[in-house]
């Protein structure tokens, strides 16, 4: 009878000093992680001993980083104020407005300096003088000095041009049958072969 | 490799009026020229056949005929080969 009670005491106090222990350890692990893991997964720590060896490495690590970071940092801030003094955003500018009299006062520059450009001699044609109307007209001659390749016909002219016939039937059938037959033979290219493409370097 | 196509050349110069002829492909290359055409002028001449395919895309490449007074310069498209033909006005 006494041993059983013995043996009931021994149990319970085995059972209490089991339960106080692994709360402590349960505490302790606890402790580090977030409060909210309260599950018991893969990475919940065992022992005390592997939490202190991952402890001293940490501080090694973290003094090491902060002396590179900010050359990084400062680096980036130097190429970001270059870029910013030697690129002009346009972008960025916003919307830019003429005043009405610098506008006027432009106009009267640009065309007073387009006049006074040296005019050019009349065209292999009929001739600029005779072009569209009196408007562009020295306007036109200012822009191109000098011999001119394709000169405007005059519009009586011009009519009379694009009246004519377009092409004689003759000079179609020349071209039309003068390139197939150029492709045909094209298609026929062919490499033909004479020698061997590698050759054996006989060497002693 | 090109004797087919220099006969052709051969050919079309024997015809009447014919000054110059140049045979280009579809990217300005010249293949052959001969007489008055020059060589330098393929990229030119591919390039005025491919806009004027554009004109009208559906239909079949069109002829363009650069005039002047005397001479005419007939261009035409078949394929990926362009040919031009430089003759007198008839």
């Amino acid at each position: 009878m006494q041993s059983n009670e013995e043996e009931c005491l021994l149990h319970s106090c085995f059972s209490s000093l089991k339960t106080a222990v692994m709360g402590c350890c349960y505490s302790f692990c606890n402790k580090e992680n977030d409060p909210q893991e309260h599950i018991v997964n893969e990475r919940t720590h065992l022992l005390e001993v592997a939490e202190q060896q991952q402890e001293t490495p940490v501080p090694t690590s973290s003094t090491s980083t902060p002396p590179r970071k900010p050359d990084e940092q400062s680096a980036l801030n130097r190429i970001l104020h270059e870029t910013a003094t030697n690129v002009i955003d346009v972008g960025a500018l916003g919307p830019y407005a003429l005043e009405p009299g610098a506008y006027s006062e432009r106009v009267r520059a640009y065309t007073a300096r387009v006049a006074a450009a040296p005019l050019g001699g009349p065209g292999p044609g009929a001739g600029p003088g005779q072009g569209p109307g009196p408007g562009p007209g020295p306007l036109v001659r200012a822009l191109s000095p000098g011999h001119r390749l394709l000169a405007d016909v005059p519009p009586p002219e011009r009519s009379g041009l694009l009246a004519r016939p377009p092409l004689t039937h003759d000079d179609k059938e020349l071209i039309t049958n003068a390139v197939k037959k150029a492709a045909a033979a094209l298609s026929e290219l062919r490499v033909e072969h004479h020698e061997d493409l590698v050759v054996p370097f006989r060497v002693p | 490799m090109e004797k087919e196509l220099d006969k052709v050349i051969e050919e079309i110069m024997l015809a009447p009026d014919v000054n110059g002829c140049l045979v280009a492909d579809h990217q300005g290359l010249c293949l052959a020229s001969k007489g008055t055409a020059h060589v330098d002028s393929a990229g030119i001449i591919v390039a005025i056949s491919e806009q004027a395919c554009k004109i009208q895309p559906n239909l079949k490449p069109p002829t363009v005929c650069l005039e002047t007074d005397k001479k005419q310069c007939l261009i035409q498209r078949h394929g990926t080969i362009t040919g031009a033909i430089y003759k007198q006005k008839a």
